[in-house]
């Protein structure tokens, strides 16, 4: 190169500079002087020697991609040249954050990764300008955000700033959603219990008793069906007390006290729709009143004196019986007996229909 | 949502960093309603703040103190009467005296809150330890007050006693002997009289008592 071209080379054109990868793994050269604005690229120059060339170039961080690169490489040449005025800066800067709000969180985000705090502040504040003045719901919609505060979070009373009217009404509207949101769970539990119910026909029963894979029929049951139901749950109730004062006695010369105030305690904390106190006379009394009402009675008379046969053989040898039972995983059901001998059972874990088939069961294996 | 949003991808310190520049408590509390970050991101913003100031809200003892307890990096403590009224009480300096800043902050200004006495300064002022402004005036504070302020901080500069009424000569000896650094001092519609003042200046030659 003759002296004449080294003349005519300007001192701009002497400008070192450094070389930088971006998150799309593009390699953009920059002068060094601009990019020694971000700490983060002025640490790897000095200390690693980074950015010499385009073999080592500086690995800029995730966040920052091509586009942002620029606007930030734009921003420091501004604030990079000397004697600018601070109303010229202060100008350019309300300019530069007059972008969509989506790039202005990637460039705050950037911004952020290059440690450059000036423009982070002014990214911030333009961010913050945004958000100034809106309803989470406002807000929610500019940014894109997903909703993932449950209601109680959000009527959560907005206690900090009672000053303002508007909060003050928004608490208001608060309060009565949540006696809305109680009253809701409230209906939400009564229709759970309801579900309980078995609504299951008589043949359904039967043919889950017999093993039969049928198609249910759901039969529904009338009002009257349904006062008759209640009648009878009247009806055991009042022989509760009963029954639990005739546990309490000695039977067959075994004392039961301990037996039957476990059986008390499972039936208390079972939340089963079944768990109930149930006597089992020879005559097997179901629950349902529908069931009882339109069962066959010849066949009603065979189970009766199948149940009654199988009673009495029970009856003979129950202690041993019992320790079966209890060991064959039917620990929660406890089985006694009041002093005619006939089978009670305390806090069944089973509807009737199961407990029938239970007992069949258990007499055909004899 | 298919796609995460873009400022959903900002760390939460840069969030709590943009929620500090919040000038309004309601717009902090907005934007805590927004997402499980942001509420977050709020409660950072609080922590990181050095000033608080309560200045034209209406604050009650709950709210006051909650927002203390998560400022723990607070230097600077603003709770002045507003043109709301005062609900500020003993009980809430109580609860505030128990947050982690107290005994960082310099500088605690409870101006015109008539409803404090000195169970309630008395409380807040013995957790102190860095505290070097102290403006207390238009309460009804008395020497008690003033004795623990002499007490508890040793490296105050500043005081305001400004129409604290009942307080006397006995309580401004105590601050002066005891409080070393202290430089100014604003004694205007107390009832303490002219001599005593001199005799202040006379322990303490730097002291500045405006009256």
């Amino acid at each position: 190169m003759s002296e004449t071209d080294l003349a005519v080379i300007k001192p701009e054109m002497m400008k070192p500079y450094v070389w930088l990868q971006t998150s799309d793994d593009s390699i953009q050269q920059v002068e060094q002087e601009i990019a020694m604005f971000s700490p983060l690229i002025c640490q790897e120059i000095i200390q690693k020697g980074m950015g010499s060339s385009k073999n080592c170039a500086i690995c800029l961080p995730q966040q920052v991609s091509p586009a942002m690169l620029s606007l930030i490489l734009d921003y420091c040449r501004f604030h990079q040249v000397p004697g600018r005025s601070n109303k010229e800066r202060k100008s350019y800067d309300e300019k530069f954050v007059r972008i969509d709000t989506e790039r202005l969180c990637e460039l705050t985000s950037a911004a952020d990764s290059l440690q450059l705090k000036p423009l982070v502040d002014l990214t911030s504040r333009a961010l913050a300008r945004i958000i100034e003045g809106k309803t989470p719901e406002e807000i929610r919609d500019i940014f894109h955000l997903p909703d993932d505060l449950t209601e109680e979070e959000k009527l959560e009373p907005l206690r900090n700033i009672t000053a303002d009217p508007r909060i003050r009404l928004l608490n208001r509207l608060y309060a009565k959603k949540r006696k809305e949101l109680k009253e809701r769970g409230r209906l939400k539990n009564v229709e759970v219990e309801e579900e309980h119910v078995d609504e299951r026909s008589v043949d359904d029963l039967l043919s889950f008793i017999n093993g039969n894979d049928g198609d249910p029929k759901g039969v529904k049951t009338s009002k009257n069906k349904k006062k008759n139901r209640r009648k009878k749950e009247q009806q055991k109730n009042s022989s509760l007390k009963e029954a639990s004062e005739m546990n309490k006695k000695e039977v067959n010369g075994h004392d039961i006290r301990h037996q039957s105030s476990e059986a008390e305690r499972i039936s208390e904390t079972s939340y089963l729709p079944y768990a109930e106190d149930d006597t089992f006379s020879p005559k097997v009394e179901f629950d349902d009143g529908d069931i009882d009402d339109e069962i066959d009675p010849a066949l009603k008379e065979k189970i009766d004196r199948e149940v009654e046969d199988f009673a009495r053989r029970l009856n003979s040898d129950w202690p041993e019986r019992m320790q079966e039972l209890l060991s064959s995983g039917q620990e929660r059901k406890t089985m006694l007996f009041t002093t005619d001998g006939f089978l009670r059972r305390q806090a069944c874990m089973f509807s009737p229909c199961v407990t029938v088939f239970f007992l069949i069961h258990h007499m055909l294996s004899n | 949502m298919d796609v995460e949003a873009e400022i959903d991808r900002l760390p939460i310190d840069l969030l709590a960093h943009i929620f500090v520049l919040f000038t309004s408590f309601t717009d902090l509390a907005q934007a805590s309603g927004v997402c499980k970050k942001w509420k977050q991101g709020v409660k950072e913003s609080l922590a990181r703040r050095h000033n608080l100031s309560f200045a034209g809200w209406k604050m009650d003892d709950d709210s006051t103190a909650r927002l203390v307890f998560h400022a723990y990096n607070l230097t600077k403590l603003e709770i002045p009467r507003s043109c709301w009224g005062c609900q500020i009480t003993d009980a809430g300096l109580l609860r505030i005296s128990f947050a982690k800043c107290i005994s960082n902050l310099t500088s605690i200004s409870l101006w015109g809150l008539t409803g404090i006495t000195d169970e309630g300064v008395v409380q807040l002022i013995s957790r102190t330890r860095s505290l070097q402004r102290l403006n207390v005036g238009g309460t009804f504070i008395t020497d008690e007050s003033l004795f623990t302020i002499a007490r508890s901080c040793p490296k105050l500069e500043t005081i305001v006693l400004w129409s604290c009424r009942h307080v006397t000569e006995n309580g401004l000896f105590a601050l002066v002997d005891q409080c070393l650094k202290l430089k100014s001092m604003n004694v205007w519609g107390t009832r303490v009289p002219v001599e005593c003042l001199n005799n202040l200046l006379i322990v303490s030659p730097a002291l500045q008592i405006k009256v």
